[in-house]
C-alpha cells in the first residue's frame, strides 16, 4: 500500500500544469472531432491490449488463418481462375465479421457497469467522439484480423483475371460490410445491460442480413406467382409424309437442318398454363444482401469468351448471374417453344445467358443498406451515450 | 476565466433542485446548497435519500426538473458540456481500465480534456503521486487492488484540473487508514482551490474531513438548524418509553425543550454526566422508558418537516 504524499504536493498537483481555456468547450453530442476520435479509439484499444497469453491465443489464430490461406492457394488448380481469391476474400468477411462485431457489442455495457464510460463522458470527448473511437477500435480490430490472409489474397490475386483496381473496390465494400455490422454491435451494446446479450444480438442482426434476405426472397416466391401461358409448336412427324420424316430424321442425325425447308412441314401447336415467378419485384431482396453487394463489386466476365481471353466466371460471377436472373425475372422467350421457324436454336439461351452476366452491377442497393444501418446504429448510440440524461437515478 | 471565481467563491449553486424519481426512491425533491471554493462539504443521507441524484445533476450528468444550479459558473441547463468539463466526476463504482496502466489511463485523460500530449504526460506523473499511485503507475489497471482502484478513479477526475470535484460515497468502504490518505487528499484539493463535495451515509465515515455538511433526507436539503440537529448526533439522545404522552407532559410541565420524533423524544444533553442525571430523572418521576441512548444519524432520527424552510 502506498502512502499519500502530504498536503502539499497534492496542492501542487491539483494547480499542476496549463489550465487549459475552459470557454470553447464543443458542446454538441452529436458532433465528432477527428483528434478526439482518435484519442477515444486509444483509450479502446489500451484497455483491451491483450496480456501475453491473449497475444500467444491471437498468434494461433493468425496462424490457422494462414493455415488456410496456404491451404487455398496449393490446393487451387492450374489456370486462371479467381476461385481461390474470391474464397479468401469470403474467409476476410467471415473474420471481419465474427472479431469487430463481438468487441463492438461489449465496449459500452462493459464499461458502463464498470464506471469507466462515467470517466470519458466528463471529459471534453462529445458522446460522438465515444461512440465513433468504440466503433473504429473494434473496427481496426477485425481489420486487423483479415491481415494474416493478405499475402495470401496478392498470391491468388495474380490469376484471378482481376485488375487491381476491382480488388480494391470490394476490399472497401468488405470493410464498409464489416463496419455496419460493428456499428449494430456498438448500438445493442449501448441499449443491453447484459454484454452476453448483446454480443448474441449483434450475430443475429448480421445473421438476419445475409440469411434473413435470402429466406425472405424464397418465402416470398408464392406471392409473386403470376400466371403464364406456355405456347409450343412441334414439328408433327406423324403427318410428315415419308419423304419428309427420312430427310427430317437424316438431318436431326447430322444436327445441321439447313437443307430442309422448316416452315414447309406441318406443324402442331400445343399451349397450356403455368406460373412463372415475377422475381423482378422481389430481387431488390437479394441486392440488399451484404455478401451479394459484395458480388455485385466483381467485375462482370463476359461468358463466351471466358477462359479463350480471361479467367472463366468464378464464385461472384456466377452469383451475380444468378441474381440477374432474378432481377431480369422471367423470360418471355422461356414459354415459348417453336420448332417449326428455328429448330436447334441455341443462339436465343446464348443471349440470355449473356444478358444475365452482362447486366449492370447493382452493388449501391446493398452497400446503401448497409450504410443505412451504420448511420442509424451510429445514431442510437449517440443518442444512449450524451448527456444530460432524461433520468436521474 | 470562469473557473473559480464566481460571486463570493461558491463554486457550487444549487437553489431548489428537483428531479428523479421522488421522494424515498432516490429523486430529489427539493435540494439547495452551497459549496465555496477551497472547502470539502459533504451531503450526508441515508439510502435512498437522493445523494446520487442530486450529485448527477450537478455535474451535468442528468437534467434536473426544476431549480437552479451553477457549477464554477456554468449553469448546466444551458451549457452541460461546460459543466462537465469543469467538474471531476468520481462515481461509486471505480472505472475499470482493463489493460491500461495507470499512467496510460491518465494521460490518455489529458488528452481527452484537450491537453498536449507532454502537458498530460506531466500532469499524470503529479496526480499519480498526488493519489498515491506513483509506486503502481505502470502496473496493468486490472490488476489493482481495490483501493487502489478507487484511487486510480479518483487520479482520472483529476486530470482535466477542475475546480470542482464530486465524489459519490468515496469513504464507505474505506479502512481507517484508507480514511486518512481521503482526508489528506481531499484537504489537499481544498488548499489549492478546489470546491469539494462529496456524498455519505454516515457523518461518522466523512467528519475529519469536511468544512460543511448539507443533510439530505427523502429527497430534500433540511436547512442548516436541521443539518447542525441531524449532524450533532453525540448530544442527541433519543427517549423511547411505553407511553411517549407522559413523557411530553413530564417535560412541558418542567419547561425541558424536546424534539418530537417518531419513536419518542430527542433531548440535547451536553456529556455522559448529564444523560445519567437525566434518565434518573426521568425514571424518577415515573416515565416507562424502555429505552435511552444516542440517536444517532440515522433515518428515523431525522425530524419531521423535510427541509424546513
Amino acid at each position: 500500500m502506498t502512502a499519500v504524499r502530504d498536503d502539499a504536493a497534492v496542492a501542487q498537483a491539483a494547480s499542476a500544469p496549463e489550465p487549459s481555456a475552459r470557454r470553447g468547450v464543443p458542446g454538441n453530442p452529436w458532433v465528432p472531432t477527428p483528434r478526439r476520435t482518435w484519442i477515444a479509439v486509444r483509450v479502446e484499444l489500451e484497455r483491451r491490449r491483450p496480456g501475453r497469453r491473449g497475444w500467444v491465443a491471437l498468434g494461433l489464430l493468425a496462424l490457422a488463418l494462414a493455415g488456410v490461406g496456404v491451404a487455398v492457394v496449393v490446393l487451387a488448380p492450374a489456370g486462371e481462375s479467381s476461385i481461390p481469391m474470391e474464397l479468401l476474400l469470403l474467409l476476410m468477411l467471415v473474420v471481419g465479421l465474427v472479431a469487430a462485431p463481438s468487441l463492438a457489442a461489449t465496449s459500452v455495457n462493459r464499461d458502463a457497469a464498470g464506471g469507466a464510460l462515467a470517466a470519458l463522458q466528463m471529459t471534453r470527448l462529445t458522446a460522438a467522439d465515444i461512440a465513433l473511437g468504440k466503433l473504429l477500435a473494434a473496427w481496426l480490430v477485425g481489420a486487423a484480423g483479415m491481415l494474416p490472409l493478405v499475402p495470401f489474397l496478392g498470391a491468388t490475386w495474380g490469376r484471378s483475371g482481376w485488375r487491381g483496381g476491382a480488388l480494391v473496390v470490394t476490399v472497401a465494400a468488405i470493410l464498409l460490410v464489416v463496419l455496419a455490422a460493428t456499428a449494430a454491435g456498438l448500438a445493442w451494446s449501448a441499449h443491453v445491460a447484459s454484454p452476453s446479450t448483446s454480443v448474441a444480438f449483434a450475430h443475429l442482426t448480421t445473421a438476419a442480413l445475409i440469411l434473413g434476405t435470402l429466406v425472405l426472397f424464397a418465402v416470398t416466391q408464392p406471392l409473386v406467382a403470376s400466371p403464364a401461358q406456355v405456347s409450343q409448336r412441334f414439328l408433327d412427324y406423324d403427318a410428315m409424309t415419308e419423304e419428309q420424316q427420312a430427310a427430317v430424321e437424316q438431318a436431326w442425325a447430322a444436327g445441321d437442318l439447313s437443307g430442309i425447308d422448316v416452315p414447309s412441314l406441318p406443324c402442331r401447336e400445343e399451349s397450356y398454363a403455368t406460373t412463372v415467378e415475377r422475381t423482378e419485384r422481389t430481387a431488390w431482396m437479394l441486392l440488399a444482401n451484404p455478401v451479394v453487394s459484395i458480388a455485385e463489386t466483381a467485375p462482370l466476365v463476359r461468358p463466351d469468351t471466358a477462359g479463350s481471353d480471361g479467367a472463366a466466371p468464378g464464385l461472384f460471377a456466377h452469383t451475380h448471374a444468378w441474381v440477374s436472373a432474378q432481377r431480369l425475372g422471367p423470360d418471355p422467350a422461356d414459354l415459348l417453344f417453336d420448332e417449326c421457324t428455328a429448330p436447334l436454336d441455341v443462339a436465343a439461351t446464348d443471349t440470355a445467358r449473356e444478358d444475365r452476366a452482362m447486366l449492370a452491377p447493382a452493388p449501391w442497393v446493398g452497400l446503401g443498406v448497409q450504410a443505412v444501418l451504420l448511420a442509424a446504429a451510429l445514431a442510437v448510440t449517440v443518442r444512449r451515450l450524451r448527456l444530460p440524461t432524461r433520468r436521474v437515478s | 476565466m470562469t473557473a473559480t471565481t464566481t460571486g463570493a467563491g461558491e463554486a457550487v449553486l444549487a437553489h431548489g433542485v428537483a428531479g428523479g424519481a421522488g421522494a424515498g426512491a432516490g429523486g430529489v425533491v427539493e435540494a439547495t446548497l452551497t459549496v465555496p471554493a477551497a472547502t470539502v462539504t459533504a451531503l450526508i443521507g441515508p439510502v435512498g435519500a437522493g445523494k446520487t441524484a442530486l450529485l448527477r445533476m450537478l455535474a451535468g450528468r442528468a437534467r434536473a426538473e426544476a431549480g437552479d444550479i451553477r457549477i464554477a459558473g456554468e449553469d448546466p441547463a444551458t451549457d452541460p458540456a461546460a459543466v462537465r468539463a469543469a467538474v471531476g466526476w468520481v462515481p461509486e463504482q471505480p472505472g475499470s481500465w482493463g489493460a491500461a496502466t495507470c499512467r496510460r489511463a491518465l494521460t490518455l485523460t489529458g488528452l481527452a480534456h484537450d491537453q498536449r500530449a507532454a502537458a498530460a504526460r506531466e500532469r499524470a506523473a503529479a496526480v499519480l503521486d498526488a493519489v498515491g499511485l506513483a509506486d503502481v503507475a505502470d502496473r496493468p489497471a486490472r490488476s489493482l487492488a481495490r483501493v487502489h482502484r478507487a484511487r486510480l478513479a479518483l487520479a482520472v477526475a483529476l486530470m482535466g484540473d477542475p475546480p470542482v470535484v464530486m465524489l459519490d460515497a468515496p469513504a464507505a468502504d474505506l479502512d481507517p487508514r484508507g480514511r486518512d490518505d481521503l482526508r489528506r487528499i481531499l484537504r489537499g484539493l481544498a488548499k489549492a482551490g478546489t470546491a469539494v463535495l462529496i456524498s455519505a451515509r454516515d457523518p461518522d465515515e466523512v467528519d475529519e474531513m469536511i468544512d460543511d455538511a448539507v443533510y439530505i433526507a427523502d429527497g430534500s436539503t433540511l436547512d442548516e438548524q436541521g443539518t447542525l440537529r441531524a449532524l450533532d448526533p453525540r448530544s442527541r439522545y433519543l427517549v423511547e418509553s411505553l407511553d411517549d404522552g407522559a413523557v411530553r407532559a413530564l417535560l412541558d410541565a418542567s419547561h425541558v425543550d424536546y424534539e418530537p420524533v417518531r419513536d419518542g423524544v430527542i433531548l440535547r444533553l451536553d456529556d455522559a454526566d448529564e444523560a445519567a442525571q437525566a434518565l434518573a430523572w426521568l425514571v424518577r418521576n415515573g416515565v416507562p422508558v424502555h429505552r435511552f441512548g444516542l440517536a444517532g444519524a440515522s433515518g428515523r432520527a431525522v425530524p419531521d418537516g423535510g427541509s424546513g424552510s
